[in-house]
């Protein structure tokens, strides 16, 4: 699959991706939006994603999906714990794409788009039938922070998004949570605060 | 009961609505509540035990598709997201416009208990410096009360609510009838003692309607976090946890959901009937009657009601014969402040529990001295925490050594001002010539912007948070420069201001219009300045006192 010039300048133009990052929260928001993260999975069944047998994307066609497994697992693998696969952080993405304004959901499609082009321009085929390390390089080009070219500044907008929605569907999973150590309990006795003297804090 | 004459109508349902529906019944008045919208049921609606996974699209983008066109604005307040949206009401069905280049954010709820379930739940004590401000710096009005009035009803009502919060001692910031106070964050501690030693400024825990203790057969807090999406064990102030089922214990409560108010009805003496209004369902006029009317349907509506009840006698609405209602509407001035990261922490784990609360920097402008750019002065909110994972965004790299790096976590540090605004004929709201809502009611025009006082004031709070954040060693600094939309701080103030002169205010000192005996306002409207600290606690204090009076006219035979 390949698209002209001009389809990768409008792709650029309309990467706003307003929607689809994480909300933006003013400062005083933002120590109780991390604190809502911290939650008792005891008392809550698996989320709909985690359960569904029989899923099929919404949003995405089944080979964009296939896509956003492997990205997704490539920026969050499985390692000593699991990675962005198993934890079905596709089914958010795509549940995210589905509930999306037409205009965010398009210019992600858009992105999906431009990384099967820039393989296509780089190595010769769609970014799925490329290797490893090719795929690998690809994304090392989108999210260095550096060599942001015109050329490439699409695809580092549409990683960046991607990398978003991968860190967030994974940390919010079950999987995610146990990695980090939070067990999702949402009953304390209080808030111990700093137990510090160094930092000021009583013994 | 579709005839009773009650002793008082109270229209809304909300913090003070709440509190004078308590106060009223129990001194043995038969009170109805009308409220615009429909009772929650903790059960179904609240949310703050939910996980993120338990959410389709797990809270972290908003509220979902098919309700985001209907709360373009109400969207603009950060709570009103996938948790909690059905909290906020729908701009479709209550539109109102605004003047040319001039946006102003009304964030509203139409439910048992309004904004006294979503609301932040800091309660700061004003204190002379606010009530006779005019006298120290020749702006605007003095209020026609002062803080050894008011201080015996911010007893009462910190004694009933429960605040948790620290005794400071500060003439500024007067202290209250405390619950135990929570503690500071490792980051906090820093940032107290640099603040303190440095700078010579205050430095406390945030006062929080937030039981740290059992109170009147409420629970203590479980320290989940996010209250903003309703509290079932009702551990913060809202008054259907609170103060409305005190008033139903007496008997003498009648309470009306799903009734939009439209405005007020007077009989041919000129006085209070009652007041009119639609079944929100059906849509079906109805009037609900009563000897006095008491307004707590939050400040910009209840200026709305005041306006639309017009008549030959009052053609510019009700208790306008000054032609000040509308006028002088406030929000406090946001946006300015900074946030950064406290590398001296890397590895400190923040402790277990959410502290649903932040820490508060009372007022240091214009306190002793007089600052040469502006007057009157802000206080800073804010936290310090460990991050979680949010940091992973604008980490470089993909991958097992990213996945690795993410458990670095750093601590974040934040810093916000909440500004005085000055009180200025020019910012009001109107009724729309042409303009209805969903229930054929008029709605309001606004015309409200920032002055010059609010911008420099602005530009103070973000240098300011910058110098305290490198002072105690903060990195990766941002200033925030953008001022924040008037209306935002949802502290929405004035526009039936109290005051001694019936020539140039609404309501007396005891909030009772100047021009119609039987009718009162008991909530924000009547501010005649803004002060800095959040409202909600001194509005229910003064309603309380508003309560003393009503009830002592009553028991006198004025009504």
């Amino acid at each position: 699959m390949t698209k002209s010039a001009l389809d990768r300048r409008e792709a650029l133009r309309r990467l706003g991706w307003g929607g689809l990052g994480v909300a933006a929260t003013p400062l005083w928001a933002q120590a109780l939006t991390a604190l809502a993260n911290d939650h008792a999975h005891a008392l809550h069944h698996d989320g709909p994603a985690a359960v569904a047998a029989d899923w099929t994307p919404k949003a995405l066609t089944a080979r964009q999906n296939d896509m956003v497994v492997a990205l997704s697992e490539m920026i969050l693998p499985e390692t000593d714990t699991p990675g962005a696969r198993a934890a079905l952080v596709n089914r958010f993405i795509d549940a995210v794409l589905a509930d999306a304004d037409d205009h965010d959901r398009e210019s992600f499609l858009d992105g999906l788009g431009w990384m099967d082009e820039r393989s296509c321009e780089l190595f010769g085929d769609d970014f799925m039938k490329v290797g490893a390390e090719q795929q690998a390089a690809l994304l090392t080009i989108l999210s260095s922070g550096r060599n942001k070219s015109l050329e490439d500044q699409a695809g580092v907008e549409f990683f960046e998004t991607l990398k978003k929605l991968t860190v967030t569907g994974y940390y919010t999973s079950e999987a995610g949570m146990k990695e980090l150590g939070q067990d999702g309990l949402m009953f304390f006795a209080g808030y111990d605060g700093c137990r510090h003297p160094e930092h000021g804090g009583k013994k | 009961m579709a005839h009773e004459t009650y002793d008082v109508v109270i229209v809304g349902s909300g913090a003070s609505g709440g509190w004078a529906a308590m106060q009223l019944t129990e001194a043995g008045l038969r009170v109805a509540v009308l409220e615009a919208g429909r009772k929650l049921d903790p059960a179904v609606d609240f949310h703050e035990h939910a996980l993120a996974r338990d959410m389709p699209l797990r809270g972290a983008v908003g509220p979902p598709k098919a309700i985001r066109d209907e709360q373009k604005i109400q969207k603009l307040c950060y709570q009103c997201d996938e948790y909690a949206h059905h909290l906020f009401v729908k701009d479709t069905e209550h539109p109102y416009t605004t003047a040319e280049g001039q946006p102003f954010a009304w964030i509203r709820g139409r439910h048992v208990g309004g904004k006294s379930i979503t609301w932040a739940r800091q309660s700061y004590r004003l204190g002379d410096l606010d009530f006779k401000a005019a006298s120290r710096d020749g702006f605007g009005v003095d209020w026609p009360v002062g803080y050894e009035e008011i201080a015996p009803y911010y007893d009462r009502v910190e004694s009933f609510i429960g605040v948790s919060g620290q005794a400071e001692g500060l003439s500024q910031l007067p202290d209250g009838r405390f619950l135990p106070p929570m503690e500071l964050s490792c980051g906090e501690r820093l940032l107290q003692r640099t603040v303190k030693e440095k700078f010579g400024r205050a430095f406390t825990i945030g006062r929080t309607a937030v039981l740290t203790k059992a109170l009147h057969g409420r629970p203590a807090c479980h320290y989940c976090g996010p209250c903003g999406r309703g509290c079932s064990s009702g551990s913060y102030y809202s008054s259907p946890a609170s103060t409305l089922p005190a008033a139903e214990k007496t008997g003498r409560l009648t309470l009306i959901t799903n009734a939009v108010v439209s405005h007020v009805e007077l009989d041919e003496a000129g006085r209070c009937r009652g007041v009119a209004y639609f079944d929100r369902r059906s849509r079906a006029p109805r009037e609900a009657k009563g000897k006095v009317v008491v307004l707590c349907a939050s400040t910009l509506e209840t200026t709305r009601i005041l306006l639309n009840s017009r008549s030959d006698r009052h053609p510019n609405g009700l208790a306008n014969s000054s032609g000040v209602v509308g006028h002088y509407l406030m929000d406090h001035v946001m946006g300015g402040g900074a946030k950064g990261t406290l590398p001296m922490l890397k590895g400190v784990h923040d402790p277990r529990g959410n502290r649903p609360n932040g820490i508060y920097i009372p007022r240091f402008r214009n306190v002793d001295g007089k600052h040469p750019d502006f007057l009157r002065g802000y206080g800073f909110q804010g936290s310090a925490n460990e991050e979680k994972w949010g940091h992973a965004f604008a980490l470089p790299g993909f991958g097992a050594s990213f996945k690795k790096r993410i458990h670095e976590r750093p601590w974040r540090i934040n810093l916000g001002g909440f500004g005085e605004c000055l009180p200025r004929f020019e910012n009001r709201c109107e009724l729309d010539p042409e303009r209805v809502d969903a229930w054929g009611i008029p709605v309001l025009r606004f015309h409200v912007a920032f002055g010059d006082n609010e911008k420099k004031m602005h530009k103070d709070m973000t240098d300011c948070a910058e110098e305290m954040l490198r002072a105690v060693g903060a990195e990766e600094i941002e200033r925030k420069e953008e001022i924040s939309q008037p209306g935002l701080a949802i502290h929405e103030v004035g526009t039936a201001r109290m005051g001694l002169d019936p020539r140039t205010s609404v309501v007396n000192r005891w909030q009772q219009a100047h021009d119609v005996g039987n009718l009162f306002l008991m909530d924000g409207s009547v501010y005649p300045s803004s002060a800095c600290q959040n409202p909600t606690l001194t509005i229910m204090a003064l309603a309380s006192r508003a309560c003393d009076y009503l009830v002592e006219q009553h028991r006198t035979g004025a009504f």
